[in-house]
């Protein structure tokens, strides 16, 4: 997501307007986050390498409830989609409104969106699955191989812990060996990255699936994976489309 | 005008065009971008499913 490009005019209302706005994300978002408001605080502050993300999380929703109890009008702003892969933005508007204030969430700009337009990948033309890569491996997911699938947070494949910013090699060689189940190793796939500002360019680059072991992996990297199949016509569906048709006329 | 006034109107203004910018200028957002770099984009995702998983006595209620 992209500084200056990417806010929906809503969004930026609402942190003009706040008497305290939180911030997660990216620095130079920060910056520009503090041009709309003098009382911005950093969530980032809550991070440590090392440290358990799920206590992160508790001490960031802590800290914004903390204000919106002495009647505040808090603004949580997060980085992208304040909804999507943001555990604490969900937590925090059910816990204000379980407490009886009112709190709602606006839609933003998230990775996704920019994925598509970079890539130029239209998701209803085959289906797209999104999977956070961790979980993709830790638990047994169906994948169909007719539609996109897109891996989020490769750069973290295979991380129990909640803990680490990066895992390794065997990591992701685990994680090619699941995918070499619907994918064969040439299989082409795509490592994406939104840019931060306007002067950079996105990271688009198409490697083979069995490379993805030895390339460079940052915090925001995504992997896009087109199909590997064909679609599969439902013919008993198809015909049972038809018998309706038939009825009908 | 700041770098991050800069940067808001590159990403925001189509008539803005990064050849206009000023080597001071240029500069400037090497510098801020360069500042900026390390950031923790990682969120952790749970299972719903375990994540919601309540004690039998509460279930039973």
């Amino acid at each position: 997501m992209t500084v200056g490009a990417h806010i929906a005019p809503i969004a930026r209302s609402h942190i003009e307007n706040a008497d305290i706005v939180f911030f997660a994300g990216h620095p130079l978002m920060e910056m520009w986050v503090r041009e709309m408001n003098s009382n911005v605080h950093s969530l980032q502050t809550f991070y440590a390498e090392g440290k358990d993300r799920r206590i992160t999380y508790k001490e960031m929703i802590n800290a914004m409830m903390f204000e919106v109890r002495t009647g505040k009008n808090v603004v949580g702003a997060f980085y992208g989609h304040p909804g999507v892969f943001v555990w604490p933005s969900h937590k925090l508007i059910e816990t204000a409104k379980k407490e009886g204030y009112a709190a709602h969430m606006v839609p933003g700009i998230s990775a996704e969106d920019c994925l598509y337009a970079d890539l130029g990948v239209d998701p209803g033309l085959r289906g797209s699955q999104h999977f956070e890569a961790s979980q993709f491996m830790i638990y047994k997911r169906k994948v169909d191989p007719s539609a996109y699938l897109v891996l989020w947070q490769v750069g973290i494949a295979g991380d129990k812990t909640a803990a680490k910013l990066s895992t390794g090699k065997a990591y992701r060689q685990i994680l090619i060996e699941l995918l070499n189940e619907y994918y064969s190793n040439e299989h082409r796939v795509a490592l994406y990255e939104c840019p931060t500002v306007a002067i950079k360019r996105p990271r688009i680059e198409w490697i083979a699936l069995s490379d993805f072991v030895d390339v460079k992996l940052s915090l925001i990297t995504t992997m896009l994976l087109p199909p590997s199949q064909k679609l599969q016509k439902n013919q008993s569906i198809i015909d049972k489309l038809t018998l309706l048709e038939r009825d009908a006329n | 005008m700041t770098a991050i006034e800069l940067l808001e109107r590159l990403g925001a203004d189509t008539t803005f065009d990064q050849k206009s910018l000023s080597e001071e200028d240029k500069k400037t957002l090497e510098n801020i971008i360069q500042k900026a770099k390390i950031f923790n984009a990682i969120e952790i995702v749970h299972a719903p499913d375990e994540e919601e998983e309540k004690p039998e006595e509460e279930k039973n209620e």
